[in-house]
This record gives structure tokens, sequence and C-alpha cells, in this order.
């Protein structure tokens, strides 16, 4: 981590010699962001300075809500100035697209000022980069620092979702997350818990235990382990844990999803199982296993789902462990695409799962309470 | 959370069957715990065909169902790689061992649990019991128990009886007493319903990790955490209480202090 203090003192020339101005940026706090960690750790401004890597990655990045706009903010700035008087104008330019402005005294001294955002991402974005800080007063404008900072607009509190309340929401699901699906631009919750499912299903390393079906992220467990997740090292996914990450992904950039358990569940139709690719046979019983993922359907060889879980957002299914689904069907259509009536001798309907089987894993005491 | 997990018991049940449990928790192991650096311990490992295995140890982590905590490792031995996830659990008892090691095999979306008892030196060993060969295994000694399976498909059985024949040379009487780990303030809490209080952590000895709150009555909500302040919410009236674990980081044993809790 390298420490930035890009703050810096430009005075413009002069026409008149008796008038002097220039100042310094001290500090920028963002005001009403939404609870956030890193490390584990909950952030509390000021939000600059603060250390800053050479990705952009603030140590006091910052989360707000990007269907909120005005954002304010409070800047300390100090002021040398000589037969100055009355205030000038404090503008605050972040790659363009945030823009904030205040009104600041042009008397010497430090001035903490609030300034407003005039311009905003009005969708889900993540913007890191310094902010330009300027002074415009009556007869000249000054350039008077640049602040790196690092903010992600979301569409809601995450903190107000269990898990990510003690804390608040990890800035390192949140870069993950940014940098793993397309959610620049979103406006909609159905469009990014679809995108947070595709990523899910996507991630590289994350394959279905087909040997046991266990969970390896403390999926059903009632704690997602987020940071092994999100490093991948181990591999292995089932559909706990793959239904905790829609839940927990989607909980960062604020929106509640439910996870659904169902059981029986059954053969199921060929589809794609994370990390492996068609199936309609997850627990090969032989090997190479590769080659007997999908099998004939009627083939006594042929293996089932004892019970799965998966997401549902809206009425709309999610599942990033087979398909994926991206809530294009609701609870009874995702049970006709997935679930298979071609079964293997001496299985019947009593081994397919139905829409109304479906139960909410927080009735089951298997909810997300926690991420660690 | 609730400590009383009803998810999938109806196949916890049949895996119950199938182990013959009953007759499992009829004979009991001498008590006994494991105190050595697990980190230094495994750092490299020879199993009995002569392979070299180099143990990758993360930070421990808590247990799932808060039930002790967790240090996960990948092995490697040229190219075959094997995820190690060594599990020390609160329960000491015979019964809660069992229990731990059950809930953690029936946490599966197969039809049955694919795991099946062999006889071993050990207190309980699982391999596969419908997959061929054995890509993974499950064993406990003590208050240890050990979750492997290979990354690659490779055979876990060789490096699984090097670590077992290590467990056991380290297995002893357990201690009478321990040192305080660290210490809670209050000890009790009495409030209304609503409330919200803060424990706080301290007198950390060197070289213990506090695990995050886990495990919490269903009326108690963890809503806050900074610089060893833990911040809850009562929701409902009761008496409950809340436990604080911490883990060492070398030797993995557990110390537990306990909040009383009163919401009227």
């Amino acid at each position: 981590m390298t420490e930035i203090g890009e703050s810096v003192s430009v005075s413009i020339p002069k026409d008149d010699p008796d008038k002097e101005l220039s100042a310094t940026v001290l500090e920028v706090e963002f005001l009403k962001p939404f609870k956030d960690c890193i490390n584990q750790a909950t952030i509390s401004p000021p939000h600059w300075p603060a250390s800053v890597d050479s990705n952009g990655f603030s140590a006091k990045a910052v989360v707000l809500p990007f269907n909120k706009a005005p954002h304010k903010a409070k800047v300390k700035v100090k002021v040398t100035s000589k037969n100055y008087s009355g205030n000038g104008k404090l503008i605050g330019v972040l790659k363009g697209s945030v823009v904030f402005e205040g009104s600041i005294s042009l008397s010497s001294g430090e001035h903490t000022v609030e300034v407003t955002s005039t311009s905003a991402p009005a969708y889900l974005s993540w913007v890191k980069g310094p902010i330009s800080w300027g002074i415009e007063a009556v007869d000249k404008s000054l350039s008077i620092g640049r602040t790196p900072v690092e903010i992600f607009f979301v569409f809601s509190d995450p903190a107000a979702l269990a898990f990510f309340a003690p804390k608040g929401v990890w800035i390192e699901a949140l870069r993950f997350l940014f940098a793993k699906a397309r959610l620049e631009s979103l406006t909609d919750k159905v469009a990014a818990v679809a995108e947070v499912t595709r990523a899910c299903f996507s991630l590289v390393n994350h394959k279905y235990d087909v040997v046991r079906g266990g969970a390896h992220y403390g999926g059903a467990t009632t704690r997602f382990k987020l940071k092994a997740y999100m490093d991948g090292t181990s591999g292995e996914v089932n559909c706990y844990d793959q239904a905790y990450a829609v839940i927990v992904f989607s909980g960062a950039l604020g929106v509640k999803t439910d996870g659904l358990f169902l059981r029986p569940f059954g053969f199921i139709r060929p589809v794609n199982l994370v990390g492996w690719g068609r199936c309609n046979n997850p627990f090969p019983k032989d090997t190479p296993i590769k080659d007997f993922l999908e099998v004939d359907p009627q083939s006594v060889r042929r293996s089932s789902f004892g019970n799965h879980m998966f997401c549902e957002f809206t009425a709309k299914i999610y599942d990033a462990c087979a398909g994926p689904v991206r809530g294009n069907v609701d609870r009874a259509g995702y049970v006709k695409a997935t679930i298979d009536d071609v079964m293997p001798p001496g299985y019947t309907v009593a081994d397919m799962g139905t829409a109304a089987g479906m139960v909410n894993i927080t009735s089951l005491g298997a909810g997300v309470a926690s991420v660690e | 959370m609730s400590l009383d997990f009803m998810f999938n018991q109806s196949l916890m049940d049949e895996f119950k069957k199938e182990i013959n449990y009953p007759t499992l928790l009829a004979h009991s192991p001498a008590p006994a715990v494991i105190n050595m650096d697990w980190p230094a311990t495994l750092a490299t490992v020879k199993d009995e065909q002569g392979a070299i295995w180099q143990g990758q140890f993360q930070q421990p982590t808590g247990a799932d169902f808060g039930r002790g905590a967790s240090l996960s490792a990948v092995f490697s031995s040229g190219k075959h790689k094997i995820k190690v996830d060594i599990v020390s659990m609160l329960a000491l008892d015979w019964k809660g061992r069992l229990d731990n090691i059950v809930r953690a095999l029936t946490v599966t979306n197969r039809p049955s649990v694919n795991a099946k008892l062999i006889p071993s030196a050990a207190d309980l060993f699982f391999v596969p019991k419908d997959t061929p060969g054995t890509t993974f295994c499950t064993f406990m000694v003590a208050n240890f128990y050990i979750d492997m399976y290979a990354i690659d498909e490779s055979d876990v059985a060789p490096l699984a009886q090097a670590i077992l024949k290590i467990m056991l040379a380290h297995r002893q009487q357990p201690a009478t007493s321990e040192k305080k780990s660290f210490s809670l303030k209050p000890k009790q809490y009495d409030g209304k319903v609503q409330s919200e209080f803060t424990v706080a952590v301290s007198d950390v000895l060197p070289d213990w990790i506090m695990l995050q709150p886990s495990a919490l009555p269903s009326a108690i909500e963890w809503t806050g955490a900074e610089h060893n302040q833990y911040t809850f919410k009562a929701t409902a009236s009761g008496v409950y209480t809340v436990n604080f674990i911490a883990v060492h980081a070398r030797n993995l044993l557990l110390a537990v202090e306990t909040v009383g809790i009163n919401i009227k």
C-alpha cells in the first residue's frame, strides 16, 4: 500500500500583486455512506486521507446508493488568502462522472465545506480515482489538490441484511463482484441478480462436488465462507454454497434474495453443472467422471439430487449450480425445465420435486446469518 | 440462527441407521485431546509410500455450526493436491463429537451420504461408499476431526494415514485446568426486548484468535463489531447464552467464555 497524499497547493498567477489565494484539501468525508468494512474492520471517516494501492483500491472505500442523489460530503480545506473576502465555489470532479460543488469562504483559515453532487452515476457503478479539487473565485480559478477515493454505487444498504449488519458490506466482496460480473450501468435489481447468478456460475476453479455433493464454503450452515469462496483455492462447491453466494453477493448490492430448498429433487434434465458442463448424472459411479456426467436417462447407473438449494427473487428462480437459471422461470417453470420425468426403473413421480415442495431455507434454520 | 439445526434431518437419520449410531454411541473411546503445533508439525509430511507433502495453511476460522474452529490447508506433492480441513471441536464428550462428524457428513445434496465406516486406529474413519477409490476421507481422533479430499481425484489414503499416525502420537489425557485465554465484560446482561447491548472482549492472550460469534439464539441478533466490542440486539424475551470462542493459532485448542442474557 502506498500512501498517496496528493493534496497540493497551486496558486494561479495573479493580476493584482496585493491579492493572494491558495488552498489545500485536508480531509474528505462522504455523508451518510452505507456501513462497510475492509479486512472485516468497519471503515470510519474521513474517507481521505487514506492509503491507496497501485490498483486504486482505497483503505477507506465508500458505498453509496445510486438512486438517492444528490450525495453530500464534507471537505476540510485550509485557505491562505490576502485581500479576498466572501465566498467562492469549491468543485470536485472524479473521472468526469461525479461532480461535487459547494460554497467555500475565501478568508484565511481551515474551513469545513459541505459539497453536494451535481453529477453522479444513477446506476450500479464502481468509481475509483482522484477527485480533482478546485476553487473558483470571482477573478481566478485554482486547482487545490487531488484526493484518491474509491466509491461503489449500489441499490440500497447492504448492512440492512443480517449477514452484513455487524461490520458492514465487505469492500472485498464488491471489488470481486464488480470485477467478475457485468454490473456497470445496471439499474434493475432483476438484471443484477441474474448477472450475479451468471458470475457465480462462471467462476474459474469452482466445480460441483460430484463425489460427495458436499458444501465447501459453509453452504446450509448459516455461515458463508465468503473470503475462501472468493479465493477459490479448494475449487469444489455444491448447490448450498452457490445459493449462499447468490444471496450474499446480491446482498452486497443491497438486494435481498431468498434461498429455497427442495427435497426430494429428483433426476435433472441435461443442464450445465457448475464447473463441469452438460450433465444429467451429478454423482457418477464410474470413472473418469467427466465421461459419465451425461448418461442414458433410464440407466441404472444414473444418479439424482436428493435435495437442491437455489434462490428466488420477485417470484423468479435463480440457480448458480445447474443451468444457470437466471430469473426466466417461476417455481413451476423451474420444476418443468429442470426435473426429468424420464427416470431409471423403480423411480416414480413421488421421487420428483414439485413447486409446492419448495421451502424457504430460513424456515429450516439454514438462512445465511453471517459471513466470514 | 438456532442450535436446533433441523436441516436435512431425514438424511441424517438415515445415515445414523447406516453407521449403526446407537452401537457407536455405546462404545466411547477414552477421553483424550491432541496437543501439537499443527502448522509446524504438518508443514512437511512423508506418507507411507515415501511421497513428501507440503502443507500450505490458512488462518483458523470458525467451524461449521459454531462447533469449534477449523484450519484449512492444501497439501501438495508433485502435481497432486489434497485439501485438508482440521476441525477442533468444542465438544469433548463422545456423543458431542460423534454428532459433530455425523452432522458434517450429512451436509450434502446426494440422496444418501457417500461415506462408510472402516476399521481404524482413529476413533472414527469414513471413506467413500458409492464411488471408486479413496478420493476423500473423514476421520476423528480425540477432539479433532480431519476432512480431506483430492483436488485432482488422486488417492488421499497415504497422506491420511500419515497424518493419523502423527495425531495418535500427540494424543494425551485432557488437561484438568486451563489458563483463562480472554475475558468478557459484562458476563450477564439483563434488559428489555429490542434493547441493544455491547460485550467487550479483553485480555486476549498472545497467539489466541477470537472467532466471530456464531450459533446465536434466534432472538439475539449480532449487530456490530468494532475493536473487540460486540453489539447485540435482543428481539424476544427469554433467557439465553452466547458463547464467545477463541482458538489458539498453533495448537488449535479452544477457549470458551459465556455471556448470560435475560430479556424481559
